[in-house]
């Protein structure tokens, strides 16, 4: 197979001692910059930008790569250890793993979100040599239309996270779909709910909302018994146990499978293969009561999922140039200062380059497992410094990651006013993270929804009327009615049962 | 693991460091932030090509100039950033045309800054506008796409940028000048649009021609015509649409500005430093990579532009199309 051969000069040109090195490189500020709540990939990869103007292409293109899928991993750390997700592709890894690590488990939801990762970003690095080309064709068909009907769906499994009080969680996502409204309107490009402040032009960030949402409001609720110990945690937890392995399995390959595919097509981002993932989880799940409480399956599918998907969605820019998200167009640019051209004929005109930087995602993922998890137990370390200095520590991070993502205060008040808001929600026991998910879901729904509406000349029909849009809609219907169903079903059982 | 992090923090400061050299005298002081606002998102065309702009400044005018991306609203934040920022010549940014003109030409943008609220410096770049479709499309050239336009009102799907942008206008130009309607769909961004085209969910994209050029050498999109009086430089197979006998201009020009009251020498400094950068080797060989065609201009000629633009598109704006 010409895909093998090509691989195979790939390595050996990826293992040239520079090249090792400028893997590892990028390996490594990947992971930092993972670990530093606020600056995301991204940001991380335009501070490089300058360093590889002075670098050989595939150079370049390797650190800037490695760094890129290498801050999926880093994510995780804080998120579990800290309660902070560094960024909305491990907000959703907050709710289980942030419990695991209270429970003294910490370690075990870092190692198993890392080998997670490597599995996902090494299958879908394997996807990249041999399906790519046509597997992209496919997922290109996958327009505005079906991504609405997807979202659908996804807002529908939103139904798995009813918990305690299922008008609580609607409410709560209803709160988060209409915070999603404040901004540009996306279809008339007019400014809807900002009350004049051009900060809120582009609507309200993520990060910060969750950082406080989680994050701040968590400190405010410590705040109340100051007394509290450290985290207990023994070096044996720091291996997941047989049953954590046994029930990682499953969510490692339905992560791996759905990050892949999602990454496929362009638009979609790593938060939304986590969240679906996760929904996916708590679905199929015999006991979803126990997610929300540390369930490991929380983690480690969602933290498959989101590298699966980083390592997939180079796979629409290797085939046909196309970026999915910002920090792949910064990959675009890096070729294009090279003079390079991604697409159909990256392959044929430059073989070499290209199949160097494909090996190197292997090596790539390979060392971002050798780099993270023999430093478990030493990020571990960090629950042992006392809850009254952490606390203090963890907000000037959270404070510092809110300015850093577009150099503005108002996002540092941002933060503040909803950990605020996040601490009265905790008081009246309503759920966060349906807020969270909606604020995701919220922007792509409507986007998606107009496009496809100015596609089809404002005809409704387009939903329902073409196979895979239909489907995923009578899916979503599924999902929603289901239980209803149910509900039906006991009563009816109930009452033959009593007439008998 | 830290001494690595140490080891590896400071080489790549070294490499930062290595590029710059000492000159000039006077106007910009010693020890004082130079700062560039760059309103395009990280890692965007527009991004790369003011990264690319400040390292070769820095070469010419021995200054560390720091990044800063003020990205948003269609660069309505970075030019908010210029127009508040002390007008001391230590502060400029991206100014893209006509672009800039309609956010505060566009009253349902509240912007809190207008024409006379910046200096501009110099034009570096200016890409004209292209009209594309896939490869594989019956439309070879302009006229075929206007007698299927023709023959199908209102059903051909072009990408027309967002609403109201250079794009959008670029399409009702086209619709006009040819007497035909079209079906105009609107997208938040350039790779948006694009991505459609190769989906086959649109017909034709309405861009810029940097914006098509590495997929037409791809082999995946072909460009119909280049609104411009003549053929560009990285293309020059491509017609424009002058030659195919529509009268159609248009484009996209980057450059500096810098917040109104600035010093006059601190303008022409910046403009001289500018002007070096694009005669300079290596700046000429980037940008080319990039497939952005350089068009250097003046401060005053700059202006000059600059006021046209403002004179022609307010009627546009007000028309409320």
């Amino acid at each position: 197979m010409d895909a093998i051969a090509g691989l195979m000069t790939g390595f050996a040109g990826a293992m040239t001692p520079e090249n090792l090195y400028y893997a590892f490189i990028g390996s490594l500020l990947g992971t930092l910059v993972g670990v530093l709540p606020g600056v995301g990939s991204a940001a991380g990869m335009a501070i490089l930008i300058p360093v590889t103007f002075n670098l050989p292409a595939e150079g370049a293109i390797i650190m800037l790569s490695a760094l890129f899928y290498g801050s999926y991993y880093g994510g995780t750390i804080t998120t579990v250890l800290l309660g902070i997700p560094g960024e909305s592709a491990s907000a959703v890894t907050l709710l289980d793993g942030y419990q695991m690590a209270k429970q003294g488990r910490g370690g075990a939801a870092l190692s198993v979100a890392a080998i997670g990762s490597f599995i996902g970003g090494t299958f879908a690095a394997c996807g990249l040599v041999v399906a790519a080309p046509v597997m992209v064709q496919y997922a290109l068909k996958f327009g505005p239309t079906e991504f609405f009907s997807l979202m659908i769906v996804a807002t529908a499994l939103l139904m798995t996270f009813a918990g305690t009080s299922m008008l609580k969680s609607l409410i709560m996502g209803l709160f988060g779909f209409s915070l999603a409204t404040v901004g540009m309107d996306p279809a008339i490009g007019i400014p809807r709910f900002t009350f004049g402040r051009i900060e809120l032009m582009d609507g309200i960030s993520f990060v910060p909302v969750v950082m406080g949402l989680f994050g701040l409001s968590e400190i405010f609720e410590n705040l109340e018994n100051p007394a509290r110990k450290v985290f207990q945690t023994s070096m044996k937890s720091l291996i997941p146990s047989m049953q954590d392995t046994k029930d990682c399995i499953g969510p490692v390959a339905r992560g791996t499978v759905l990050g892949f595919l999602l990454g496929l097509i362009p638009g979609t981002t790593q938060a939304l293969a986590s969240f679906l993932s996760y929904t996916t989880e708590v679905k199929v799940s015999k006991s979803p009561e126990r997610f929300g409480h540390g369930a490991i399956e929380g983690v480690a599918g969602p933290e498959t999922a989101n590298n699966s998907h980083a390592n997939a969605a180079l796979i629409p820019l290797f085939t046909l140039g196309i970026p999915g998200s910002p920090s792949i167009a910064i990959l675009l640019g890096a070729f294009m200062m090279n003079g390079l051209a991604p697409g159909p004929l990256l392959f044929a005109t430059s073989p070499k380059l290209a199949w160097t930087v494909v090996a190197s995602f292997f090596i790539g993922n390979l060392m971002l497992l050798i780099l993270n998890l023999p430093a478990i137990p030493l990020w571990v370390m960090i629950l042992k410094i006392p809850y009254s200095i952490l606390n203090g520590l963890i907000l000037t991070f959270m404070l510092i990651g809110a300015y850093s993502l577009s150099n503005s205060a108002f996002d540092v008040g941002t933060l503040i006013a909803f950990g605020v808001l996040g601490y009265i929600f905790r008081k009246a026991e309503f759920p966060l993270a349906p807020t969270a998910l909606t604020l995701i879901l919220g922007p792509l729904l409507e986007k998606k929804m107009r496009l496809a509406l100015e596609l089809s000349g404002g005809d409704l029909s387009v939903f329902y009327a073409t196979p895979i849009s239909g489907t995923l809609l009578a899916l979503a219907a599924l999902i929603v009615l289901w239980p209803v169903y149910q509900v039906l079903a006991n009563t009816y059982r109930r009452r033959t049962a009593l007439v008998k | 693991m830290k001494l690595k992090t140490t080891v590896i923090l400071s080489s790549l400061a070294l490499a930062m460091w290595s590029s710059t050299s000492v000159l000039a005298a006077g106007f910009p002081e010693e020890g004082k932030r130079i700062t560039m606002v760059v309103g395009s998102g990280v890692g965007t065309g527009g991004d790369i090509f003011y990264r690319l702009l400040t390292k070769e400044l820095e070469k010419v005018s021995g200054k560390n100039i720091e990044v800063i991306n003020k990205d948003g609203a269609g660069t309505q934040f970075a030019l908010q950033a210029i127009s508040t920022s002390k007008p001391d010549g230590y502060t400029m940014g991206q100014l893209a045309l006509p672009t800039a003109t309609m956010i505060w030409l566009d009253p349902t943008k509240q912007a809190q800054f207008k024409g006379d609220s910046f200096i501009p410096v110099s034009m570096v770049m200016s890409d004209p506008g292209a009209t594309a479709v896939r490869a594989d499309s019956p439309y070879k050239n302009m006229k075929d796409f206007i007698d299927a336009a023709k023959a199908n009102p209102g059903k051909i799907k072009i990408g027309a940028g967002a609403r109201n942008t250079r794009q959008h206008f670029d399409v009702l130009a086209l619709e006009k000048a040819a007497g035909v309607t079209v079906q105009k769909v609107h997208a938040d961004s350039t790779a948006q649009p694009v991505t459609l085209l190769i989906g086959g969910q649109l017909d034709a994209v309405a861009e810029s021609v940097g914006d098509f050029l590495n997929m037409v050498k791809s082999g995946q999109l072909r460009i119909l015509g280049v609104w411009d009086d003549k053929r560009s430089p990285l293309a020059p197979e491509i017609p424009t649409m002058e030659e195919q006998g529509y009268k159609l201009y248009s484009g996209a020009s980057r450059g500096l500005a810098i917040p109104a009251g600035t010093p006059k020498e601190a303008v022409e400094f910046w403009d001289n430093a500018v002007k070096k950068v694009t005669e300079s080797a290596e700046f000429k060989d980037g940008m080319a990579k990039l497939g952005l065609p350089i068009k250097y201009m003046n401060s005053q000629d700059y202006a000059k532009l600059y006021k046209e633009t403002e004179d022609r598109i307010k009627p546009i704006m007000s028309s409320g199309n």
